[in-house]
This record gives C-alpha cells, structure tokens and sequence, in this order.
C-alpha cells in the first residue's frame, strides 16, 4: 500500500492541475470480493461506521462530520501523506451498505476523477462476503493521458486499495482485534 | 385494420383482421435495443419481445452514444476514444462504415427525415453535421463547453444541446444550423427531451440533482423537479417522464403537466441511457453496474424484466429500433 502510493506520488509531482469538471471519455468500474469469517453484523460495526476508516492500512486518520447520514463528510488523510475527502451519498444498515464519492479530485493522491464507492455486506452461512466496488474516471480528463494518469493506472490504483484494505480488514476481524 | 402478433414455434406472425377476414400479412418482428456496451467495445442487440439478447456488433473505441434512424434501417454509434463514428446496418447487424472523426464525440442525434446527423463534439464544443447519404461533414457549430446530449424537436425544425460544463441549454436553428438562443438551466446539464408539441423541454442535470423545465417558446427556464443522485437521462411516456438517477440506483417518475415527482423506482446499479418504447407502454434503461437492460411498465411504474448485456452498457440516445 505505502509503496503504491510512494510510486504514485513520484510519477505526479510535475503534473499540471486538470480541470475539474472536465472527466475522461470512458468510465471504469472494478469490483473486489473477499469472505470474512465472522458475521455480518461484527463487520458491520466496523465497515459501517463511515468516520473511521482506521482498518485501511493506508489510511492514517479521519476526519468528518454527520455521522454516518447521507452528506456526511470525512477527510482521510493517508500514511505518507495526502488527504482524499469523501461524502456519504447512500447509507442503508438494514442492507449493509454504504455508497459514497469523492468529493474533490486528488489525482496526485488516487490518479482517478469523479470516483464513486460501494460496499456491501452479504451473509453467507454464518461468514460474511464484502464487496467493495468502485466508479471513476482515470486521471487525464483528455485523450493521450500520460502513463501514470491512464485507466490502466486508474484500475491498477484502485484495485490494489480495494485488495490492500479488504485483506486488512479480514485480518483485523478475524483475529479479533 | 386491427393487427395481432403471435408467436408460434420460434416464428412471429402478424395476422391482419379486414372485415373479419384473417390476412397472413408475413413476418413482423420485434423492435428490438441497441445498446452500447462501453467498457466490452460492442453494441447488444436486444430484442424487446422476448427480452434477450440477439446479437452482439463489435465496435471499437468505447462506445456510448447511439442513434437508431427513424425508418429503422440504420444505427449511429459514438465512440468516445476512437477517430471515428460507426454506422451500423440495422437488420444485418453488421458495421455499414466507419467514418473518420476527431476523437471525444458523446451524444448524437438524428434529423426528423434522418439525413443529417449530428454529433456532439465534447471537447472543442461545437456539434458537427454530417449528411448520412455522403457522409460528408456538412458544418460545425460552436456551442457551449462539452456539449452532451441532444433532441431534435418533432416538427424538425429545431435541435436541443445540453452545454454540460456551461449550464446551459443551446438551441439550433435546423435550417440555418446556427444557434437561435441559449436558456441558463441547473449544472452540468447532460440529457434533454422535449414533449411531442415541442413547447417544452426537460433537462437533467447531473450536478444540482434535478431537472430543468424550459419553455421553449419564451426560452427560459421555469421550474426545477427535484429527483434522486446524479440524473444522467430523461424520457418522455405520454404524460409521465422518466429519469435515471445514476448514483442513487433509482429512476424518478414525474408527471409532465404537473411538473412534480410522483414516483421513485428502485433498479439499484447505475442506470444511464433511458428511451421510451413506440407505443410507449415501457422504457428502457441501461444499467451501467449490472451490465444489463431494464423493461420498465409505464402504466404500472414496475420494474417488468431485464436482460444481460455487454459490460458497461451506455445506451445514450435514441436506442430502440421500430424494426419495419
């Protein structure tokens, strides 16, 4: 995680700010799935509550206000630095999910625009499948994007945040911490 | 003349009825979707009797705008990252001919005499016209920044742009193919239709999560309709309209003379490109999440049927072929 984003960060420093109601031509979509051993309602308690995000390695502290109602915000600021601010769009306990976007591009952090998130909890004979999903657009809002602001990156980015936070979580309730 | 269709061994037959006497009048088929499937480069022909998929037409470049001809015999395609538009033929399922384009063209949308085609130029902000027998490229118009999409008023005369980053509605005079006049509406207008009188159109806009009312005759804006997260497209059904919310998963039923929301319908995903049926007794939507095609009844306001598409369905514009 920290070394992704390390590498991140080397390949953006130069990069002029893009505009940031322009987004690129083709929206991406990547969905990450892994079986925690543990009811739902024990993952819940932890994935549901939107203003900590403490069981993302990457994530070194949030920050927000309105609790977990639809508009609430959270700034997460991420081991090494750089913050990604984040609104509650969907909120659904009785479902187990909560959906929210970001609320101001950060492509020097996350190499994506207009992103949008997803996690749902699913009980499957006592265990629980959590799926985390993501919408965005890759970095370069413009044809010819550089190779560290293309959809490749965009995809690769954020599959390995998805698959770095859910195996961290799966730890972390597994061993009951 | 009242006419009937049966289905019978994988067959469908139309029977006429003149003064009682049954006419086996050949072979109709079903109108059928076109739908652009972005992330998987194809277009998925769905048929809308039996609700399936019936075909699959590779198209390169991400597709995600279409316009199937009024007369059903052709379907336009956009293709947001290639150097082309694509012109399908419609009962062959095959690509007729790629014409060479700049890239970032989105919405599309035809003449009432299909003839001309117009093509929503994202990026340098202006709609190209292209004659659909020549295929050459008639004018260019400047508009707005990042015009999306488009309407064509029924009595042909007039073509409606949703300026997305200028929050505004442009419109075109079809026969000097100018701009006749701007109308401020909420932000990032995306997609726009108008009723069949063209006295009034309706714009969703995907940043203030509503939709516009403009009086096309006064040419301004008169009410807002609140709907759900992110609408990305509006259709028209009679005296109801329908608009898919993207990010709430939800499709916002209004009513047309009223102005107000009535209804709210749970299709979950992201739902995009909407377009009403001929007899408009269903919509349509794409679902870009689920990768699939939702029936909506427009009497009952259900959720009817879906079918499995291609990955990352778009279906943006006029999708439904009237098969002749």
């Amino acid at each position: 995680m920290l070394r992704l984003f390390a590498a991140l960060f080397a390949g953006l420093v130069a990069l002029a700010p893009v505009v940031a109601e322009a987004h690129g031509p083709t929206r991406q979509k990547i969905t990450e799935t892994i079986t925690i051993d543990a009811p739902a309602d024990k993952v819940w308690a932890v994935v549901g509550n939107f203003q900590d995000m403490s069981w993302h390695p990457a994530v070194e502290k949030t920050e927000g206000t309105g609790g977990n109602d639809v508009g609430a915000t959270r700034n997460l600021t991420l081991q090494g630095g750089g913050v990604l601010e984040e609104v509650l769009e969907k909120y659904d306990a009785a479902k187990m999910m909560l959906f929210y976007r970001m609320a101001k591009d950060a492509v020097e952090v996350l190499p994506v625009t207009n992103y949008s998130s997803r996690i749902t909890l699913k009980d499957v004979g006592g265990k629980t499948e959590v799926t985390w999903w993501g919408a965005f657009y890759r970095g370069y809002p413009n044809n010819d994007p550089p190779a560290e602001l293309n959809d490749e990156a965009a995809v690769a980015a954020v599959t390995g945040v998805y698959k770095s936070g859910l195996e961290a979580l799966k730890t972390k309730i597994e061993s009951g911490s | 003349m009242a006419c009937r269709t049966i289905a019978r061994a994988g067959l469908r037959l139309a029977l006429c009825f003149f003064g009682g006497q049954a006419l086996l009048a050949g072979p109709a088929l079903a109108d059928e979707a076109f739908v652009t499937n972005q992330l998987s480069d194809t277009v998925s022909v769905v048929d809308l009797e039996t609700f399936e998929e019936v075909a699959t037409i590779p198209v390169a470049g991400k597709p995600a705008g279409v316009a199937v001809s009024r007369d059903g015999t052709r379907v336009y395609v956009t293709s947001p990252e290639g150097l082309h538009f694509t012109v399908i033929d419609a009962a062959a399922r095959t690509v007729l001919r790629q014409v060479p384009l700049e890239h970032g063209y989105l919405g599309l949308a035809l003449s009432i005499d299909d003839r001309r085609l117009f093509l929503a130029d994202w990026y340098r902000h202006r709609i190209s016209v292209f004659d659909t027998v020549t295929f050459e490229r008639i004018a260019d118009i400047p508009v707005g920044k990042s015009p999306s999409g488009m309407w064509v008023t029924d009595d042909g005369r007039h073509l409606l742009t949703c300026d997305r980053d200028s929050n505004q509605l442009s419109v075109i005079d079809l026969e000097t193919l100018t701009v006749a006049g701007t109308v401020a509406v909420g932000e990032r207008p995306f997609a726009v239709t108008a009723t069949e009188d063209g006295a009034t159109a309706f714009v969703a806009n995907v940043a203030t999560d509503d939709v516009s009312v403009v009086d096309l005759a006064a040419m301004r804006e008169v009410k807002r309709i609140p709907v759900g997260d992110t609408p990305y497209g509006v259709a028209l059904a009679g005296g109801t309209g329908f608009v898919t919310d993207q990010h709430a998963g939800t499709i916002t039923v209004f009513d047309v003379a009223a102005r107000e929301p009535v209804d709210t319908l749970d299709v979950s995903g992201f739902p995009e490109g909407v377009a009403t049926g001929h007899d408009g007794r269903h919509v349509y939507v794409a679902n870009w999440d689920l990768d699939s095609l939702v029936e909506i009844d427009t009497a009952s306001r259900e959720v009817t049927r879906e079918a499995t598409v291609g990955r990352g369905p778009r279906a943006f514009g006029l999708f439904i072929r009237r098969t002749p």
